[in-house]
């Protein structure tokens, strides 16, 4: 599949290239089983001046442009369709395998009592993730006579050239690799492999010179799964121990992997059987896997100290007792002696109350290991025991304190009694690989305040800057081996790493982790599924009877809290913070529309408020949020400001009121708190003070807010919902938080509070618009999909259901600057309430009632309607015929306000046109309130729903609607 | 989509920055600022098609269009339709064919025209119908236009030779 332009790449020119990755990549052994191409729309992007080509071979997709920056900006309006990824819990294969090791297996499983059974998963680590985002090669390709030549950073040439040989079907001798040195370790090599892959095929495809850039660190990680099984004596005594492995097959280089090109794959050198054993005195061992499968050694040590862990728990033991216990090895125990004596290990019982926002936890993991690849074989020893805190609120997870003690010498030497004290450069040494290692276990998970970042160039350094534990290296290898073996990360002395923190989690949360590496999000999920199932998305409901009077002496005699004032500050330096959080500080703010209502219409000011806002208790204007010390918020610390956006109450102590939507606020996670705040501090000061609100009484009486919220509102952050996605957390986080839809889009009772349950995003008023219904209760004649809902998000029109228009169009122009990656995933969330309507995509034709009865008037009234549909309308609006014009040709026939119950939108825009569109390639519409008359509107009115809803009712009172709406100016 | 201070627009391909209301309509300030006269104030509510101009090469109504609307963008008027001395293929279509007699739509129908061929050089006689649907002309002559839309059809073709 080729897309060209018309003018094909001029030979010669550099052309610059990036890739398209699918979503999700994954490799189960054997094949690729990650996100599949399904459909591709290159119109937009081919439309883009210097986008030269978009090529597609099978799942591996890239941009070709005159500039890398053109390249790299306009992949994302490359529309591409990607079938979800094979499930990959169904791809673990655990069975069969070869038996490789077996000790002692004639004591019969028969005799143990209890039996243990887990399922553990090792993922390779990658590097550490934002790093990697930030980090970028660029390779070159060009045809050299019927050859290539590549260019290379690094990387092998001999082994390269005969890679593409057999990607390209081209003799050895055709193809030119150069590099600029060797690879630095087998990371840097893969990425070698990646780059040269993919360039070659780009570069096979459009006959000209090329450049790449590409992230490092592109491929899949490589999964390895154990199946462990453990039998227990009547004492607890260690019976027969079972552990059988899936490695699976290293993926091949991404242009193997993506085009589905068969790879040669090299076998590398397998671990002896025997270092697999575990090192405790079981009855019985019996180890099976993949034959000759290079089994990394930290894989198969996490996997058994961490059910080791699991194992001392189950008998009600400590862990590091147990070891001790059962360890044979006289001088492994001197080493977990020390070691845990040095961390100042106290036994505790496994099973505890845990209460407080931070949980604190630590855990051990020991192991042992004869290392070949020395000149003389060396055994080495290895203990860490690990400190976590787990915070609660935010899902963070961080390594506090790491006690580790390593200790080596020659296989063949007999056991030295005493071990030299540690010199500085050695502990550094240690120290380095114990952070490594903590690095590559311990990963940013996909958090539902996680901004992508998908166009924006954000430093990657500020934006989460890793905890580095404290290290304490306790023993170490006496000073004449060190020269000998080469410290290097993932040696023997940061095997137990993944094993202690997975045990210190358990112990800080009591969540057993048993698939590295971990994140924060893992702990999340687990602790949220053991929780009580919450019904978090049903707003708390009350059985609300009364009318307004009689709820107001309820909330009076409820409580009237009285909020202290919160004491001014001078205005806080930006330069406190960070420009990436600054950043994301902007990305909530447009999230939040905060200008939409804190900037004063036709041309106010940015955020220096006066906007009004008409509600049915009067009219409230929005307040300054500029910096300024005076008349803004200047002088609010961040305890003024997360206050006011969490509780609605004002830095001095009084009460805001719900228009402004802190009841969605409340659910913005701390760290976007702070962003924000940050960003509303860092920009420019305005000195302007709105106008005074005008609200009936008893409204305008403050204080009555308290009950109010005490009824209504509940100030606590988004808890995400285990059972779905990351991307439908993602969304919902957005849209019940700083997207606070539901302000527009849920139906507000009497007394002003959003209905929640059934009545969610089921509709609502405002400022005279009606907000439809997001949920299956939408009136659309068409069901709103996923990708209907993106479209009309990122662009302000769908051609299924029509154009953003009244106060929805600056909301869309603001999400067009998010990321495209949190727009989809409001549209997936949105869409999840749709799902019936996702099932059947193409919706039977409504059926008409049966014809209304006609009378004179009316069919006077659609004739008239009909005309000046004719004269005004058509021109833009005509179906099937009629002139290309610049904008959108919205059909009538699909649009919402059309088949509203009520008229309100349509009678609004065709008198108030759209004169700000939510981006201005939509094109405007010119209001026709001074040239059609109040039975002119009433004619067409009746004409537009009539034959373009002919399944709905008429519209009652269209005068008295026609009337308010020329009341009210345009939005 | 609030557009704050001057506006850059390419008009008759020439970069012109403009210190006006960015709402005022493209119309005006196309004849009242830039004195391009070939665009026609018609009904003022895009209905007509008098005052059509090419966005970034697509027809639009210039009297409904904000100034704001254009920022960024190219705009041709009929006055930039002639090419080094030479009148477009479709200004001499209607000169050979006398498509004019008041001649008040006449910078509609051709501008629209010159859009239909931009996009679609060889259009059917249905097609031009339809394209022209909402071109309104009051002094009826309809027949004498049709005739110069399908000569401007031939002679772009010839053009392009």
């Amino acid at each position: 599949m080729q897309h060209e332009t018309a003018a094909t790449a001029a030979a010669g020119r550099l052309l610059h290239a990036r890739l398209i990755l699918p979503p999700a990549l994954s490799w189960d052994g054997s094949r690729y089983c990650g996100a599949r191409l399904q459909r591709i729309d290159t119109a937009a992007a081919l439309q883009t001046n210097g986008v030269r080509q978009v090529l597609a071979m099978k799942h591996l997709v890239a941009v070709i442009a005159d500039s890398d920056a053109l390249a790299r900006s306009t992949r994302h309006l490359v529309r591409i369709s990607w079938s979800k990824s094979d499930d990959m819990q169904s791809a673990v294969r655990t069975h069969g395998g070869t038996k490789l090791f077996a000790r002692g297996v004639s004591a019969s499983s028969s005799n143990d009592t209890t039996q243990l059974d887990a399922v553990y998963q090792w993922q390779a680590p990658k590097a550490d993730k934002h790093a990697s985002d930030a980090a970028t090669l660029v390779v070159l390709a060009a045809p050299a006579g019927d050859g290539m030549r590549i260019d290379l950073p690094f990387g092998n040439p001999r082994s390269i050239a005969q890679e593409l040989s057999s990607l390209l079907g081209l003799e050895l001798d055709k193809i030119d690799v150069r590099s600029h040195r060797t690879p630095a370790d087998a990371r840097e090599s893969a990425d070698a492999s990646h780059a040269a892959g993919v360039v070659a095929l780009l570069c096979r495809q459009c006959r000209a010179p090329l450049s790449l850039v590409m992230a490092t660190d592109a491929g899949v990680a490589q999964t390895t799964v154990f199946q462990l099984r453990a039998g227990f004596g009547p004492d607890g005594a260690l019976g027969h121990y079972a552990q059988q492995f899936d490695h699976r097959t290293a993926p091949p280089p991404l242009a193997w992997l993506l085009t589905e090109t068969p790879y040669a794959l090299s076998d590398a050198g397998a671990a002896p059987p025997s270092s697999l054993a575990p090192p405790y005195d079981w009855a019985g061992v019996e180890i099976a896997g993949t034959a000759g499968a290079d089994l990394p050694l930290a894989a198969a040590t996490f996997a058994q100290e961490a059910f080791f862990d699991e194992a001392a728990g189950k008998n009600g033991e400590d862990s590091v007792q147990y070891r001790l216990d059962h360890l044979p090895d006289a001088h492994g125990v001197q080493l977990i002696r020390s070691v845990t004596q040095a961390a100042g290990w106290l036994p505790r019982a496994p099973e505890r109350a845990r209460a407080g926002q931070i949980l604190r936890g630590r855990g051990f993991a020991y192991a042992s290991t004869i290392e070949q690849d020395a000149a003389q074989p060396v055994q080495s020893w290895s203990a860490w025991v690990a400190d976590v805190e787990y915070d609660r609120a935010s899902g963070e997870l961080s390594i506090t304190k790491v006690t580790a003690g390593h200790d080596m010498r020659p296989a063949a030497a007999a056991a030295a009694a005493d071990v030299p004290a540690l010199d500085a450069g050695q502990a550094h040494l240690l120290g380095e690989q114990v952070q490594l290692a903590m690095a590559s276990t311990l990963v940013p998970g996909n958090s539902f305040d996680a901004w992508a970042r998908d166009h924006q160039l954000v430093p990657s350094d500020a934006v989460h800057s890793a905890q580095l534990p404290a290290v304490e290296v306790v023993a170490s290898p006496p000073a004449p081996y060190l020269k000998d073996v080469q410290l290097k990360a993932g040696g023997a002395f940061t095997l137990p790493a993944a094993a202690a923190i997975a045990n210190a989690i358990h112990d800080a949360t009591g969540v057993r982790l048993r698939s590295a590496p971990f994140s924060g999000e893992q702990v999340r999920l687990a602790l949220a599924a053991d929780e009580k199932p919450r019904g978090w998305r049903r707003f708390k409901k009350y059985g609300w009877l009364g009318g307004a009077a009689a709820a107001l002496g309820a909330t009076l005699t409820l409580a009237m809290p009285w909020r202290p004032a919160i004491a001014p500050i001078q205005r806080p330096d930006s330069n406190l913070y960070s420009a990436a959080t600054i950043e994301r500080g902007r990305l909530v703010a447009l999230a939040g529309d905060c200008a939409v209502c804190h900037t004063a219409p036709n041309g106010g000011t940015v955020n220096a408020g006066g906007h009004a806002l008409q509600t049915p208790f009067g009219t409230i204007y929005s307040t300054n949020i500029t910096p300024d010390e005076k008349t803004g918020i200047g002088n609010w610390s961040y305890a003024a400001f997360e206050r006011a956006m969490r509780e609605g109450v004002h830095r001095d102590g009084r009460n805001l009121y719900p228009a402004f939507p802190y009841t969605a606020f409340a659910k913005i996670s701390e760290a976007d708190m702070q962003s924000l705040y940050a960003y509303l501090m860092a920009q420019p000061a305005v000195a302007a003070r709105p106008p005074e609100n005008e609200l009936r009484f008893p409204f305008n009486l403050r204080p009555l807010l308290s009950g109010w919220n005490l009824l209504f509102h509940k100030a606590e952050v988004y808890q995400p919902d285990p059972a779905r996605s990351a991307l439908w957390n993602r969304g919902a986080y957005l849209v019940e938080g700083a997207g606070h839809c539901t302000a527009c889009h849920s139906p507000r009772n009497a007394l002003g509070a959003e209905k929640g349950g059934r009545e969610y995003l089921t509709g609502g008023m405002v400022d005279g618009w009606e907000a439809p219904a997001l949920t299956a209760r939408s009136k659309s004649p068409n069901p709103w999909t996923e990708n209907e809902l993106f479209t009309y998000l990122r662009t302000g029109f769908s051609s299924k259901h029509g154009i953003a228009a009244g106060p929805m169009a600056p909301v869309v122009a603001e999400l067009s600057q998010l990321p495209a990656g949190d727009v989809r995933a409001i549209a997936h969330y949105l869409a999840s309430f749709n799902e019936a309507a996702e099932q059947s995509q193409a919706a039977p034709a409504p059926t008409p009632l049966s014809a209304p009865v006609m009378n004179e008037g009316l069919l006077l009234s659609q004739a008239n309607g009909k005309r000046l549909f004719q004269g005004a309308c058509a021109a833009c609006h005509q179906e099937g015929t009629g002139p290309t014009l610049f904008g959108v040709r919205p059909s009538l026939r699909v649009n919402t306000n059309v088949h509203s119950d009520t008229p309100d939108n349509l009678i609004h825009v065709i008198l108030h046109g759209i004169r700000e569109p939510a981006n201005p390639d939509l094109g405007y519409m010119p209001g026709f309130a001074n040239s059609f008359n109040d039975a002119q509107m009433s004619d067409l009115l009746t004409y537009l729903r009539s034959s373009f809803a002919p399944d709905k009712p008429a519209w009652n009172g269209l005068d008295a609607s026609i009337a308010r709406s020329r009341e009210q100016t345009s939005h | 989509m609030h557009i704050q201070g001057p506006i850059s627009v390419k008009v008759n391909g020439q970069q012109t920055t403009l210190d006006i209301a960015p709402d005022a309509p493209l119309l005006n300030v196309l004849r009242n600022d830039l004195c391009l006269n070939g665009p026609k104030f018609g009904c003022g509510l895009g209905e007509c098609g008098a005052c059509t101009v090419l966005v970034d090469g697509v027809a639009a109504r210039s009297c409904v269009i904000p100034l704001a609307g254009v920022s960024g963008r190219s705009v041709v008027t009929l006055d930039g339709l002639e090419q080094n001395g030479k009148l477009d293929p479709v200004q001499q279509a209607f000169i050979d064919e006398q498509g004019a007699q008041c001649g008040y739509c006449m910078n509609g129908m051709i501008m629209t025209l010159k859009a239909l061929l931009l996009r679609s050089p060889h259009p059917t006689e249905q097609e031009i119908r339809s394209e022209l649907d909402f071109n309104l002309c009051r002094c009826g002559t309809h027949v004498e236009i049709m005739r110069s839309a399908l000569r401007a059809v031939e002679l772009s073709a010839k053009g392009d030779q």
